[in-house]
């Protein structure tokens, strides 16, 4: 066992562009993949962690996720704090484009770091609920491969789904 | 669900066998494949009818689909496929736009947030859209989550979500729900997913047969030779006086029980609907008939069987009405049944089937199954393939093990004991109606007071509500009613271990392998 020191200990994680970052070993545990490779190498604690697949923008707004929202369960678990928590999470999806959002998904994924990823998931959901169609393809640059008369058809068999729903309503 | 391209399965279908009725289909699966890593399906051995038998042999070889595989036309082609075609644009990634770089299972957790009118409307934005929103287990979780078992299957998920939700809507009925015909879109994990849905177990999987059976034995037979070792055994005649065996089928049941709602999965269900879905139903994952309460709910089931001689003494009777789940009906169709995971706190089981048949494939506590990854403390086990993929891609390395699991096809009449901490799989060959019970007698019950000691107790103990405290109350209604049996047991097996102790001490000492001479010319 490492001796145990007066001061927190801190762990080295480095982004794909070789960026380190030096956290607390709370906030480390916090990634799911990193917890796992502690659990398994005990002793490797004083090398910097290689994240390959996680750019530095991305790393550090995770970090910035997981101090804050370890500062929010520090505090208690009522209802208030709760609150401001999704508050923190709803912030920090509206400043993330399309792009940083997906490549967040992807290090979240990659970190195994569900609560994010599931928040993550539900703000990509969110984009695309109640909008058009027109709206989603012009959102994700997706390009509308249907001919007409497939594209009559498949609306047709999805009509009930357009029930009350303005085709182009932005 | 999705089929594989019609290029590749109506060619495929057309062709006609020898003397085989089944439809091959010419994928080569590499072995050790999981549902991440790649499939390469020869597309061009379609042109090569000579070599396919011999093709077949090698490698995975090739995969009985269902007679009633659905041919719909979605068109849905394994990732390998998209390297025989270089001039191949992927339309599952033109269609995804900026989310392509997502994997499938990702993209899927995303449409699992949204509701059924979003996918409805989603399905029209591109082909690819229309291929993932169509993933019926998208559909099946918004039908549970909202009807629970008050659903009325409509031979698709998605059918019977419109025609539950919208039903002056006219959705075209059955299986035969032809959907849009999508080219190009390459996908292991959509493919994978319609694969596993539409395959039939493979004769060689069936083939090995090596458990024990044995007809008419006494107690102490069983005990001294199975029990105590804690060896599995197939037991015949054992259920000759069972009102069950002759009487229990479809009709009756149903006239029987009614509206009584048994646990199917997440949900509660009337029987007569579950058998409405699992006739109609074609997906890897079945819905499956488990209740714990049967006998409680219709006592005319509880009497149509009697507990097999060999297993009548059962110390959590003690408890009475606290003892955790015990006994419980297993209804469900051909391709249903459990992957593998070992018996909750320790108990041995039986399982007597009173209609159809069962396969089953069993590893002792020592020997985890190919797959599987429990986690350390024994409170999740891992087997994130469903039960065919695991025949498909795991049972074949069971063949050169030293440690072969015992495998047996369990037929109507005869009960199978499932000896504590046996890792077990089980799959329903036809339709079939069993009986399951856990039980602890003297020969486990050591074993069981130390499960529920652990620490953890409180995730890993099952079928009670009151975990933690299910220690103290077992060990003190054994006191109650058995007094001293526990230290009685603790003491014997404190013997047995000194004994053990002292004999492998002896063993080593008369071991002439063991620093002995060794003379060598």
């Amino acid at each position: 066992m490492s001796a145990a020191t007066a001061k927190t200990k801190k762990i080295v994680l480095r982004a794909d562009d070789n960026h380190e970052f030096e956290v607390d070993e709370a906030i480390a545990m916090e990634f799911g993949t990193v917890r796992t490779f502690f659990e398994d190498n005990p002793d490797a604690t004083e090398e910097p962690i290689p994240l390959l697949n996680v750019s530095s923008k991305c790393l550090s707004t995770i970090i910035e996720y997981c101090k804050s929202h370890l500062a929010f369960r520090a505090r208690d678990s009522s209802s208030s704090v709760e609150d401001e928590a999704k508050a923190y999470d709803v912030e920090l999806v509206k400043a993330l484009d399309n792009e940083s959002l997906k490549e967040m998904i992807l290090a979240a994924n990659y970190l195994n770091m569900k609560d994010l990823l599931d928040m993550l998931n539900q703000a990509v959901a969110d984009r695309i609920k109640n909008k058009s169609v027109e709206y989603v393809r012009r959102f994700f640059g997706i390009e509308n491969d249907y001919s007409p008369e497939e594209e009559a058809e498949v609306r047709a068999q999805n009509e009930w789904a357009f029930e009350g729903v303005d085709p182009d309503d932005d | 669900m999705l089929s594989c391209s019609r290029s590749l399965l109506s060619q495929t279908l057309k062709r006609k066998r020898k003397a085989k009725t089944k439809n091959k289909t010419k994928f080569k699966i590499n072995k050790n494949v999981s549902r991440k890593q790649k499939f390469i399906a020869k597309n061009q051995q379609i042109e090569e009818e000579e070599e396919e038998e011999e093709e077949e042999e090698e490698g995975g070889g090739g995969f009985n689909l269902k007679s009633s595989a659905q041919s719909n036309s979605h068109g849905v082609q394994p990732l390998g496929n998209l390297y025989f075609n270089p001039c191949s644009i992927n339309s599952r990634n033109t269609g995804l736009g900026n989310l392509q770089i997502l994997s499938d299972e990702l993209v899927l957790e995303i449409l699992g947030l949204l509701e059924g009118t979003r996918l409805g409307v989603l399905a029209t934005v591109s082909k690819s859209f229309y291929v993932f929103t169509s993933h019926e287990p998208l559909w099946r979780n918004l039908v549970l989550d909202n009807l629970k078992g008050r659903f009325l299957y409509n031979g698709l998920w998605k059918v019977t979500y419109i025609s539950s939700f919208y039903p002056s809507f006219d959705v075209p009925r059955g299986t035969s729900f032809s959907g849009l015909r999508v080219r190009d879109f390459y996908s292991d994990y959509l493919f994978q997913s319609w694969l596993c849905a539409n395959l039939e177990m493979k004769p060689e999987w069936l083939e090995r047969d090596n458990i024990f059976r044995k007809s008419g034995i006494s107690i102490d037979d069983f005990v001294m030779n199975f029990e105590e070792p804690n060896k599995p055994v197939l037991l015949e005649g054992c259920m000759d006086n069972w009102d069950a065996l002759g009487k229990w089928d479809r009709d009756y049941l149903v006239n029987l029980c009614g509206a009584v709602q048994f646990s199917v999965g997440p949900v509660k269900m009337r029987l007569e609907d579950y058998f409405s879905y699992s006739d109609q139903v074609k997906e890897e994952r079945l819905l499956y008939l488990f209740d714990p309460k049967f006998a409680e709910k219709v006592p005319t089931l509880g009497w149509g069987y009697e507990v097999p001689v060999y297993f009548r003494e059962d110390l959590f009777n003690v408890l009475g009405n606290e003892r955790p789940d015990y006994r419980w009906i297993i209804i469900g169709p051909a391709g249903s049944g459990s992957s593998f995971h070992i018996d909750p706190n320790s108990t041995s089981a039986w399982n007597a089937v009173i209609r159809g048949s069962k396969k089953w494939v069993l590893f002792p506590p020592d020997v985890v199954p190919p797959g599987v990854h429990p986690s350390p403390d024994g409170a999740e086990v891992a087997c994130p393939v469903s039960i065919v993929e695991w025949f498909m891609n795991f049972y074949g390395a069971t063949k050169n093990w030293k440690k072969k699991p015992i495998e047996c096809i369990c037929k109507a009449g005869e009960v199978i004991f499932v000896p504590n901490g046996w890792w077990h799989l089980v799959i329903n060959l036809e339709e079939s109606f069993a009986i399951t019970q856990n039980y602890v007698s003297r020969r486990n019950l050591l074993n069981v007071l130390d499960f529920l000691k652990k620490p953890n107790a409180s995730e890993l103990v099952s079928g009670t509500r009151d975990r933690i405290n299910l220690y103290e109350k077992f060990k003190n209604a054994i006191e109650a009613s058995f007094p001293g049996t526990i230290d009685e047991l603790t003491l014997k097996a404190e013997e047995k271990k000194a004994q053990q102790k002292k004999m492998s001490f002896w063993d080593s000492v008369t071991d002439s392998k063991v620093g002995a001479f060794k003379f060598s010319f």
